[in-house]
Order: structure tokens, then sequence, then C-alpha cells
């Protein structure tokens, strides 16, 4: 499944900043013996086949009845989500998704895990310029994938002695404001970073506003849209992004902007399609093999 | 019939053939039980690993600590 394959890939960061990285499913143990030997995965892959583990979390799917889907072991699956947890088995964050089939990218795991600013990947960068700002947008990841949220990553440079407006500041002045859109993409709320307070032209009271160099971050997530927009997975995807906002000096306001700027983002392939008839298949044949029910 | 028929959607953005009574289009409520919360332990992890070795998480986190992921499965 796509997100083992992504987690595989920053497990060498996580263990370097002194983590260690494990998944668990209610998977018998042949099937992810011989899901880690096709894709290399050497973080542990645990077996809650009984889910045990995933009952004692509290966070079994109780939405799915013991008689459904048999061959593909639907019931015992936990919600997704992830637990960050200290060297004394405390948690210290945790993110779960409400549909079972959405999942966070490896990139968001591994910053959130260290508490770093997520690395725009350069091949999904694009900078654009107006008469005083720079914008530059990118995505955590080289490319997106179905259901797998990313983060996009928009960074907004603003010059020495400019400021721009954050939420918070009066009517008159236009605040700071991001708007994303594109056929086939879900995006959540945006993350905005802290807001600094200033005097500020003609205001009696200190004003929120943002100087220097920003982040601002929100989780984006191609559905199954894509498939239905032109009836096979496209291999690129143009994401928009509108930027508007209002500089200041300390003497005056220059006029309301806005930049425009298109990011294409490429759609990875997925290693989920090969899944269903894999897995129900090989359910199967296990169980003729040995024996005893895996399911 | 084309691709786009037989498509059942879901408040989330899916299509499915599968319709949305079944099993896996049933989707929680927004304040879905989630576990252990931020400053509490977590129940001890002893469990086989793809090669069927006893992994016991308490034993094997690093210096900092650990990620654990909860997934449906490795195939779907």
């Amino acid at each position: 499944m796509t997100q083992l394959v992504q987690l595989q890939g920053i497990k060498e960061n996580l263990e370097e900043a002194g983590y260690s990285l494990f998944a668990i499913s209610n998977d018998p143990v042949e099937i992810l013996g011989e899901f880690a030997v096709k894709h290399d995965i050497t973080f542990p892959l645990l077996s809650d086949s009984d889910s045990t583990v995933i009952r004692a979390f509290g966070i079994m799917n109780e939405l799915i009845r013991p008689d459904e889907g048999r061959s593909m072991r639907w019931y015992g699956i936990p919600y997704p989500g992830t637990y960050y947890l200290d060297a004394n088995m405390i948690v210290t964050d945790k993110d779960f998704h409400q549909h079972h089939a959405r999942r966070a990218s490896g990139a968001s795991v591994l910053a959130r895990a260290l508490g770093e600013e997520m690395e725009v990947h350069s091949e999904a960068e694009s900078v654009s310029v107006s008469g005083q700002i720079e914008v530059a947008i990118g995505l955590s990841e080289p490319a997106l994938q179905l259901e797998v949220v990313s983060q996009l990553l928009i960074d907004i440079e603003i010059p020495e002695g400019l400021h721009a407006y954050a939420s918070g500041a009066p009517d008159q002045f236009a605040r700071l404001s991001v708007e994303v859109g594109a056929d086939g993409i879900r995006t959540g709320d945006v993350s905005w970073p802290a807001s600094e307070s200033m005097k500020t032209l003609g205001v009696d009271e200190a004003v929120p506003v943002y100087k220097g160099r920003i982040r601002v971050s929100l989780p984006i997530t191609v559905t199954s849209d894509v498939i239905r927009l032109g009836h096979e997975i496209p291999e690129t995807l143009q994401v928009s992004v509108t930027v508007d906002f209002q500089l200041c000096d300390d003497d005056e306001c220059f006029l309301p902007e806005r930049i425009q700027a298109t990011l294409i983002c490429a759609l990875d392939r997925l290693v989920e399609p090969e899944g269903l008839s894999t897995y129900a298949e090989r359910v199967e044949a296990i169980e003729a093999q040995t024996g005893r029910p895996v399911r | 019939m084309s691709p786009t028929e037989n498509q059942y959607y879901d408040e989330f953005g899916f299509y499915s053939p599968q319709e949305l009574t079944r099993a896996t289009r049933r989707q929680p409520e927004k304040d879905f039980h989630t576990g252990p919360e931020v400053g509490e332990v977590v129940p001890s992890v002893v469990l086989p690993d793809q090669t069927g070795d006893l992994v016991d998480v308490a034993e094997s986190l690093g210096s900092n600590g650990g990620v654990v992921v909860f997934h449906r499965s490795a195939y779907w």
C-alpha cells in the first residue's frame, strides 16, 4: 500500500533523529511478509491478526460486522491514524483520518515527528513574483497520490520594511488570503503562521501583520474524482493558487494585489490497484497451503 | 456500460461501484474514537512482524521515541 512504501522512504530520517517506526494492521504475517519482500520494506510491519492491540487502543472500526468482507479481513481493521510516542510510550501527538482510505504522506509524518517545517520538493515548485512580493508554491512530495494527504506549501517573502495584514486586521486593510482550486482535489484548512502586532497607519490599536518570510500550508488530497473525470488516472494535475494581499510600509499602503500561480503536480502510479484481488487470492492460497484459517 | 455508470459517490469525494451501505463504505462520525490522547501512555504492543519475530514496541523505541502507524491493510 502506498503509505507503507512512502514510510519506508522516511525510515532512515526518523531513525537518525532517534525515532523508530512501526506499522500495525490486522493482516496475517504471511501477507505482510510477501508485501515487505515485494516493496523492500525493512521497518516492522506488525501483524495484529485478531485485532487485540487495535481493540486495546480502542480504535477498531466497529462499523464493519464480523461477517462482512471475510476474504479481505475487513472486520477488525483499525481507524487509520498515527501516534507519535516519546521513549516512555506516552503520546506526544496523534493524527487520525475519518475515511479509512485516506492517510498521511511520508513527508507529513516525518515533519510532524520531528516538529520541523516541511521541505518543498523542488520538482513541484512554482515561483511567481509580483512587483514586490515573491511567492513559491510546492508540495511536500514529488508527486500527489490518490487519497494520500500531502501538504501544499506556500512560502511568501515580504520585503524588508513592508508588512501584509493578517486575519483579525480591520476591514479597511485587505488581509492576506490564499485560495486553492483544481478539479479532483480536496483541500483542508489553511495553517497560518503566528502574526505579529504592530501600530499601523491611522489605527489606534495594534494590528496583526506578517513580515519577512512566512510559510502557509494546507492539506491536499487527490480524490477518486480524477478517475471519473478522465476515466483513467491522468499523469498530472493542475492546481491553481491565488494569493491576495495588501502591502504597507510605515508611511503608506499600496493597492491590494493578487498573485495567481499554477502548480503542475505529477500524479504517482498507485501501489493499490494490484491489491484487492491479490489479497483475496493470497488469503485463500495461504489457507489452502497451511490448512488453517487466516480470516 | 460507460466507466462512470454504476458509481456511488460519498461525502468524502470517493467514487466506487460499491453502494454506500457496504461495509467498506461506512465511515464514522466526526467524533469517532481515536484512542489514547496526548499525554497518555498507550497500551503495550507485542506483535509478530513480517518475518514472524515478536516485536515489543516499548523495547524497540528510539532514544526519542517512535511513530506507530495503524493502517487497514498492506494490500488494499
